[in-house]
């Protein structure tokens, strides 16, 4: 009570001497003070520093006793003292700095790593934290893991080049470190280069203009290694293209180990030389899929392992429902929570996580308009929405209109008549029947399985 | 006010207090210098409201009088006024200046208007040489913590005790002792922490010649008087850590380097540390072998290699080039001695014959 009383005195004189002073010596003046004591008939003021003290106290007191006295009527005094009000609220604020200067290395720096001159080449921004262990393994990424893990072991001879794609967020770069380091740790001598397409680009265009093309060329083509994340980032620039074109050769044809990830398969680059697109194709080409249910799940748990915190099954199961398709942002699900539950200072329990996660998955859920949905599915298979609603029976158009009935079906929840209605009045059981082809087909048609997965992750990523 | 001045007096004065002008201020009278008689004297003053400086400047006063004027303008305007004597008087918050050869009228604000620099309770006042105090302060300064997030160790210590000041700086990596004998014995101890941009204020008015500088110490603020000079400053509130239990007692390598070729070596290094946040590796070797080391995975590596004299046991050391670098830089003396423990304790660096400065640095941890 008596803290808000303060609290409300000093506002209120504060208020009055603003009006009192100019701006500039208001703000000078009475900037950091409050009301440090209140006793009967006096009050002390606490001000930053001495300057203030002597000026208060001699300048202006009598403008400030007669608003206090306003206030407090039965006031006799006011006195000025130097103090801060951080200091008010923490008085032992020298305990607690007396006691932790103890000068350790492990306190005052972080670990740095020195290299020196007779240790292996350092690997090239390899994330020591990307390991095949802490890579979770299941139906959608087997394939992939394994390859990798054959690489690993007979780097150069098992799958040359190996080729992986996948979605954002799915994993690529953690694999690609991972055999990185797996091959570091065996053989340390070897030279690893992991470069993303981007860095490739601007080193061979630096060298260009440096005139050190002789220097670009030794340090990719002496890798035992090279790793060259993002391929699809090369699309349309022939320059680096034709340059890498060479390094791949030297490097295959010296049975060097090459690692390309991208986001798509070679073949779907767009504006990439037939050359390079068949060497990409001609060793291993491995895909990533987005992780099921389960898979999701043994992730979350894992990263939480890493961070070391505890979540309870329920939020476990809440995220990996409803973030579907990207494991970056499973991994931003956790931190978010935990910063929040932090923050807020209470467990992470599942009302809690519905809440910090709010803006992420009501975006999910959102649903787009039909007119969206129609645009978005024709403009994904290259034809019209005209065409796609009409009543033509050519191939190419049947599926896309099938497939855009099932995603009504499944992801808008529309009835089938409804559905038949948006597409030009089909009757409803030309629906039901296009939905139920997909839907069976998408058991056994991968193609199919990989369009409906983008398609639908285009639609989110528009929201 | 009317006065007459020399402008080379003048000019000295303005000289001493124009530092201490405020310039990011809201309030116009900071910008301001105060020109008042006194007792048949001209008193120069300025502040920010942090540190506040006085100067008194031999005139000759007809009339007496005070005013505030913009310190910028004034300084400028002694500075390029070559006439010998300058008279100047005050009329209505107006300075008019008038030499052989130059006249101008400067406009002021009200004396009142000024803020009050407050007086200094003293209890205990130490008399320091000013030769040795400017040597303490260079040598402490380079340690003070720049960030304020812990604001005891944005400024230096200083505890006095007897006929001895001892002033300590840390910014919790490396850490500065130096000890100073005071001209007069004290009573009580005293300990207070002043703030580093002070010290570096009053460093720049000692370096001005005077031979003895007198520091007392009230609550929450300091003075500083030397001459006709006396610099007013808070100080920083607090306790400073209990640093005397982080200073090596052990040592099992001792090597005694010249310490303009070691200040080379590292200099070079660190060209090659930038890129890893200044590292670089001492490798010691009995009987004789200093060598420093640097390596950057981009740029390429180097190695220095100084003759010293080692004793104890050879040791590899990881070290921030900076930190090194700084010390070496003032330590003022032909030989420096390192005295190490172990490549993750703390190293001590001092000169060869002088016990009073001991400096100590913290290694850096290095992953083999």
């Amino acid at each position: 009570m008596k803290t808000l009383d303060e609290k409300e005195t000093w506002q209120a004189a504060l208020g009055e001497l603003e009006v009192v002073f100019s701006k500039a010596n208001y703000s000078t003046w009475f900037k950091d003070t409050f009301v440090l004591e209140i006793a009967e008939d006096e009050i002390t003021v606490g001000v930053p520093n001495a300057f203030t003290k002597e000026w208060l106290e001699n300048k202006y007191h009598p403008q400030i006793f007669e608003v206090l006295k306003k206030i407090h009527p039965n006031l006799k005094n006011a006195t000025y003292a130097v103090a801060t009000n951080s200091a008010r609220q923490a008085p032992k604020i020298d305990s607690a700095d007396n006691s932790d200067i103890n000068l350790k290395p492990t306190q005052s720096y972080t670990p740095t790593q020195i290299p020196v001159a007779d240790k292996p080449q350092p690997a090239f921004n390899l994330n020591a934290h990307y390991s095949f262990d802490n890579y979770v393994v299941g139906n959608s990424n087997r394939l992939a893991m394994a390859t990798a893990q054959a690489v690993a072991a007979n780097p150069g001879t098992a799958y040359n080049p190996l080729f992986i794609y996948g979605g954002v967020g799915l994993g690529k770069t953690h694999l690609v470190q991972a055999i990185g380091n797996e091959i570091i740790a065996k053989s340390p001598k070897k030279k690893i280069v992991y470069v993303s397409c981007e860095k490739f680009t601007n080193d061979f265009i630096a060298s260009i203009s440096d005139k050190k093309t002789n220097e670009f060329k030794k340090m990719y083509r002496d890798a035992d290694v090279l790793m060259v994340d993002d391929i699809q980032f090369m699309a349309g620039k022939e320059g680096t293209q034709e340059e890498f074109f060479h390094t791949f050769n030297a490097l295959h044809q010296a049975n060097r180990q090459i690692v390309i990830t991208s986001d798509r398969v070679p073949k779907a680059i767009p504006q990439l030389t037939d050359r390079l697109s068949s060497r990409f194709g001609m060793g291993m080409v491995a895909d990533i899929q987005p992780p099921n249910l389960e898979m999701r799940q043994a992730i979350l748990r894992n990263k939480c392992a890493e961070k070391q915190c505890s979540l309870t099954d329920d939020v476990i199961d809440y995220i990996a429902q409803n973030i579907e398709s990207n494991i970056r942002e499973l991994e931003g699900a956790i931190t978010r929570i935990l910063t929040y539950s932090q923050m807020n200072d209470v467990l992470p329990s599942l009302a809690i996580t519905t809440k910090a996660l709010e803006d992420i998955i009501s975006n999910k859920n959102k649903i787009i308009s039909v007119e969206k949905m129609l645009q978005m599915t024709a403009d994904f298979f290259n034809i019209t929405t005209v065409d796609l609603i009409s009543a033509k029976r050519n191939k190419e158009l049947v599926r896309p209109r099938q497939i855009v009935m099932y995603l009504m079906r499944h992801e808008m929840s529309l009835s089938y008549p409804k559905i038949g209605q948006h597409l030009n009045k089909k009757d409803h059981t030309t629906v039901i029947h296009g939905v139920e082809k997909i839907e069976k087909e998408i058991a056994r048609d991968v193609e199919l399985h990989k369009e409906l997965t983008a398609l639908k992750e285009k639609m989110h990523a528009f929201n | 006010m009317i006065v007459s001045c020399t402008q080379e007096n003048l000019a000295k004065g303005l000289g001493l207090v124009g530092r201490s002008v405020g310039t990011r201020t809201t309030l116009p009278v900071l910008n301001n210098i105060l020109i008042k008689t006194e007792k048949g004297r001209l008193k120069l003053s300025a502040t920010d409201l942090e540190i506040g400086i006085h100067t008194w400047v031999g005139a000759k006063v007809d009339e007496e009088g005070a005013l505030t004027i913009p310190a910028k303008l004034l300084l400028d305007y002694i500075n390029t006024n070559n006439d010998k004597t300058i008279d100047f008087s005050a009329k209505d918050l107006t300075l008019h200046l008038k030499s052989e050869h130059y006249k101008a009228n400067i406009k002021g604000i009200d004396a009142a208007e000024f803020p009050l620099i407050p007086e200094v309770k003293k209890a205990e006042s130490l008399e320091i040489p000013v030769a040795s105090f400017l040597n303490a302060i260079t040598k402490t300064l380079i340690s003070t913590a720049l960030d304020e997030s812990r604001p005891v160790l944005a400024g230096v210590f200083f505890k006095a005790k007897g006929n001895t000041l001892k002033m300590v700086a840390t910014d919790s990596y490396r850490l500065s002792e130096q000890t100073v004998i005071l001209n007069k014995k004290i009573d009580n101890e005293v300990v207070f922490i002043v703030p580093q941009k002070t010290l570096a204020e009053v460093g720049r008015i000692l370096s001005n010649a005077g031979e003895v500088v007198i520091v007392s110490a009230g609550e929450n603020q300091v003075e500083f008087k030397l001459g006709e000079t006396i610099l007013v400053s808070r100080l920083i509130e607090g306790t400073f850590p209990d640093y005397e239990q982080i200073i090596p007692k052990t040592v099992k390598t001792t090597v005694v380097v010249k310490a303009s070729l070691f200040s080379n070596a590292i200099k070079m290094a660190s060209l090659f540390a930038r890129e890893s946040a200044n590292n670089i590796k001492l490798k010691i070797e009995a009987p004789d072998k200093v060598s420093v080391l640097a390596v950057s995975p981009h740029l390429g590596d180097n190695t220095s290699e100084i003759t010293g004299q080692v004793s104890g046991e050879g040791i590899e050391i990881a070290f921030n080039a900076k930190f090194l670098s700084d010390v070496l830089a003032v330590i003022n003396s032909e030989n420096v001695k390192l005295e190490l423990s172990s490549n993750l304790a703390a190293g001590l660096i001092k000169a060869e014959k002088d016990n009073n400065f001991l400096y100590v640095i913290m290694p850096l941890r290095v992953d083999e």
